[in-house]
């Protein structure tokens, strides 16, 4: 499928370093040229009040929500999500209720809570699933969010629509169908940082849940960053002044950045559409082109991760550990160096896979999913076209080729053929 | 879990040891109160339909079989399922199979009815989970207070945590010590009032004795009333009026083999077994007086089922509430819930300790085998 973008980027693979930003790991989208000239070509007096109001207007209209007034705009998600849990702290009476999380979350999301959250916090350990030989399906998730429903009764549940890392899609729908049997007040919190622009996400769905936060600058491809949040009771969020960055109020209007918000605005009209259709139409095209990758990688040099029909524009591969430095070139470096950390004798975590759960304290560093796994993640989104799907996969097994041509023992231990020599002598 | 509308089932579990009286007349009354419930009168033969549901449930104390019987009835209803503690809570084996129950049903809240010792344990058990312990049996203060040394001390630390979502429906120990020492004063005609102290390793005895300490300590500032301690029986015998605070076992093993016994005898709740006493205006060569709480285990345990009936029932309705209501704390709802008109008068919550009903004495006597 051909999208029709208004401005198209061009990858090089005789420039390696151009790739990392092309598919970038943590898919903040290229900025189209019209979107870039109109930022430029603005009057020296935009109205700020106007700017924000516009955006609100413009990105309710985007998500097809009735109100646009229950939008509110933030310097980037993780400011997004601090407010909402600053918020839901107020709210709570003695500011104390119970969190539940999943591992797969951004690791900034767990500082966040780190600091902001007073009360139990239940980790739910997704990552064994997701990345089990074989991958996982959603009956094996919604069995794991089941029993930590049961166990935890949260007051507030927080989780990714789609996990960054894996790219898989949850099913929220299904989620919050538990929630609602399991749980019927607790407070559903989604984040779709990797959801809106790569996937369809129904208005309907926005509706069920009780705070949607997600990126103006990752697939929607505005100017970094803007963070949005969508809450359907939004009396108690007050956006008409989120004191960050973005205030409706000019003279509190905070650091916020008029030509992000311009840039948005534009950006935006590249997914508009009023029936949904385009949306539609970028979410199959990105999915194609994952699947396009994943069909190209040689399967010798790279391990993909298998997450059946819930692909989208996301694919996590894991190069065999004689690439080394050279697919870094190519792919943003690893995740290897993230971490979740949790302190306090309130932080426990529950195994997703555990028959008879087991409620592990936990007080300090927890074992972030990309933790020796080798991580590589590539985003495809609206603006790439199937050559440059092409050329991308060629140059990583053209470089993973010339690597094992060296058989340059990195620090994971050297080739994918040497390992397997030394298997076979061990046997 | 199956269910033929395809919608968990809501459940609030009863936990302890289902050999004991206070537990068995628990589960009775919330049977009885759940029948009414789960057979509506617009369902026919009902008076048929009820006895049979009532015949498959009571006796039965296996949570699965409980749980199959009710699931036709889930719809709108919380599923009141049994699990025993067996008398000893601090057991692997209790501690699997209440983990296994939270993991595979829904309980939204616990009616504890066992003992204080055991009621500490499946606190320590549930660690940092905010599920809501109801608990009807179990007479210790310590039970739902902070005290500084378990602010330090790892092994106590979740069974204090959990203190803030459990509600204690029962009055704490003060309240009884009291009645039982101003029935003992009223009593004395020599100013003086034996307490039997066996020295039982459990919470409820030396919580109880410590605070009647306490009580007489303080009379004796402004009276002459004395108290005087003892752990050998025959003291106890010779005395006029004496105090004994501990279980029925234990009255069965000290107190009735003895061949002389005191004029007047107080037993706390701990003797209480609606089996074995009966009211008495009889004036016999023992006079035993016996402590229990105003309202009887049986009529705790259908309001504490009835509370989270109506909670949860609520709770359903989560569309209709703002978010800041909806992160009122399930305890919370519960404690509001039972000060409600529908509860009469009998709970008022000053934290989580019932203040309400309190302790009353009556003359009794052994029933008649």
């Amino acid at each position: 499928m051909t999208i029709k973008s208004i401005a198209r980027h061009t990858f090089s693979s005789n420039e390696p370093n151009n790739a990392s930003k092309y598919f970038d790991t943590a898919s903040i989208g290229m900025q189209s040229e019209t979107t870039t000239a109109f930022v430029n070509d603005r009057g020296a007096n935009v109205a700020w009040t106007r700017a924000v109001d516009t955006v609100r207007r413009k990105f309710g209209h985007f998500l097809r929500v009735e109100r646009e007034q229950n939008i509110g705009i933030y310097y980037n998600t993780t400011a997004a999500i601090q407010r909402v849990l600053v918020r839901l702290s107020r709210l709570l009476p003695h500011g104390i209720g119970t969190l539940l999380v999943t591992d797969i979350e951004y690791p900034g999301v767990f500082a966040a809570v780190e600091e902001l959250w007073r009360g139990p916090v239940a980790v739910l350990q997704l990552s064994k699933l997701i990345w089990q030989p074989g991958g996982t399906t959603d009956e094996l998730l919604l069995a794991a969010f089941g029993r930590a429903l049961r166990l935890v009764k949260p007051t507030v549940l927080y989780f990714s629509h789609i996990a960054r890392t894996s790219g898989y899609t949850l099913p929220v729908d299904a989620i919050v169908s538990l929630v609602r049997q399991i749980s019927p007040r607790t407070f559903v919190f989604v984040d779709g940082a990797q959801a809106v622009g790569n996937i369809t996400v129904p208005a309907k769905l926005l509706e069920q849940v009780d705070a949607y936060v997600t990126s103006g600058h990752k697939w929607l491809c505005g100017m970094t960053t803007l963070g949005l949040l969508y809450a359907r009771d939004a009396p108690v969020w007050g956006f008409d002044d989120p004191a960050q960055s973005y205030s409706l109020k000019t003279l509190s209007s905070g650091s916020g950045v008029i030509d992000v918000l311009l840039s948005f605005q534009k950006a935006l009209e590249d997914f508009g559409g009023k029936d949904g259709s385009r949306t539609l139409q970028i979410e199959l095209h990105n999915r194609g082109l994952a699947e396009r990758f994943v069909s190209l990688l040689d399967n010798d040099l790279f391990d993909v991760q298998g997450i059946g029909s819930r692909r989208n524009g996301i694919v996590a591969f894991q190069p065999q550990g004689y690439l080394g430095s050279k697919v870094a070139d190519y792919t943003f470096g690893t995740m290897e160096s993230e971490y979740l950390r949790l302190y306090g004798d309130k932080r426990f975590l529950i195994d997703a896979q555990d028959a008879i759960p087991v409620l592990r304290e936990l007080n300090g560093e927890i074992a972030a999913e990309t933790k020796g796994r080798n991580i590589r993640r590539a985003s495809f989104h609206y603006y790439h076209s199937e050559e440059d799907v092409k050329r991308f996969a060629d140059s990583l097994n053209l470089a993973a080729k010339a690597a094992q041509r060296k058989s340059v023992p990195d620090d994971r231990g050297g080739s994918k053929a040497a390992h397997k020599r030394s298997v076979a002598r061990a046997q | 879990m199956p269910s033929p509308h395809n919608i968990e089932p809501a459940v609030v579990l009863l936990v302890g040891d289902f050999q004991d009286a206070f537990t068995v007349e628990a589960w009775k009354a919330i049977v009885e109160e759940v029948v009414n419930e789960a057979v509506r009168p617009a369902s026919g033969s009902i008076a048929e339909r009820r006895m049979r549901l009532k015949e498959q449930l009571l006796g039965c104390y296996e949570t699965e079989p409980v749980f199959n019987c009710l699931t036709a009835f889930s719809e709108n209803l919380v599923l009141p399922l049994p699990l025993p503690d067996g008398g000893v809570a601090s057991s692997p084996h209790f501690l699997s199979a209440l983990l296994r129950t939270l993991a595979n049903y829904n309980v939204v809240a616990i009616i504890s009815s066992g003992t204080a010792t055991n009621t500490t344990h499946l606190f320590r058990h549930l660690g940092p989970l905010p599920i809501p312990v109801l608990v009807v049996v179990a007479t210790v203060s310590d039970l739902l207070r902070i005290h500084p040394s378990e602010r330090t001390n790892p092994t106590d630390r979740h069974a204090t945590l959990r203190r803030s979502n459990a509600l204690r429906l029962i009055p704490n120990n003060e309240r009884q010590a009291v009645a039982i020492a101003l029935q003992a004063m009223s009593l004395s005609l020599t100013h003086s009032v034996t307490l039997f102290d066996a020295s039982a390793p459990d919470y409820y005895v030396t919580d109880l004795i410590r605070v009647l300490r306490d009580q007489f300590a303080e009379a004796s500032q402004s009276s002459r009333m004395q108290l005087r301690v003892t752990n050998d029986s025959s003291e106890l015998a010779k005395t006029d009026v004496g105090v004994f605070v501990g279980y029925l076992s234990q009255y069965d093993n000290v107190i009735a083999p003895l061949k002389q016994r005191p004029k007047h005898l107080v037993l706390s709740d701990g003797c209480y077994d609606p089996l074995r006493w009966t009211p008495t205006t009889d004036d016999i060569a023992t006079n035993i007086w016996l402590a229990q709480p105003r309202h009887r285990v049986q009529t705790l345990a259908v309001d504490a089922y009835a509370a989270v009936l109506q909670v949860w029932r609520e709770s359903l309705r989560h569309e209709q509430h703002p978010v800041d209501e909806r992160l009122e704390s399930a305890t919370t709802l519960l404690r509001l819930a039972l000060e409600g008109v529908e509860f009469g008068d009998r709970y008022s919550f000053s934290a989580r300790e019932n203040t309400s009903g309190g302790y009353r004495i009556d003359l009794v006597q052994e029933r008649s085998k």
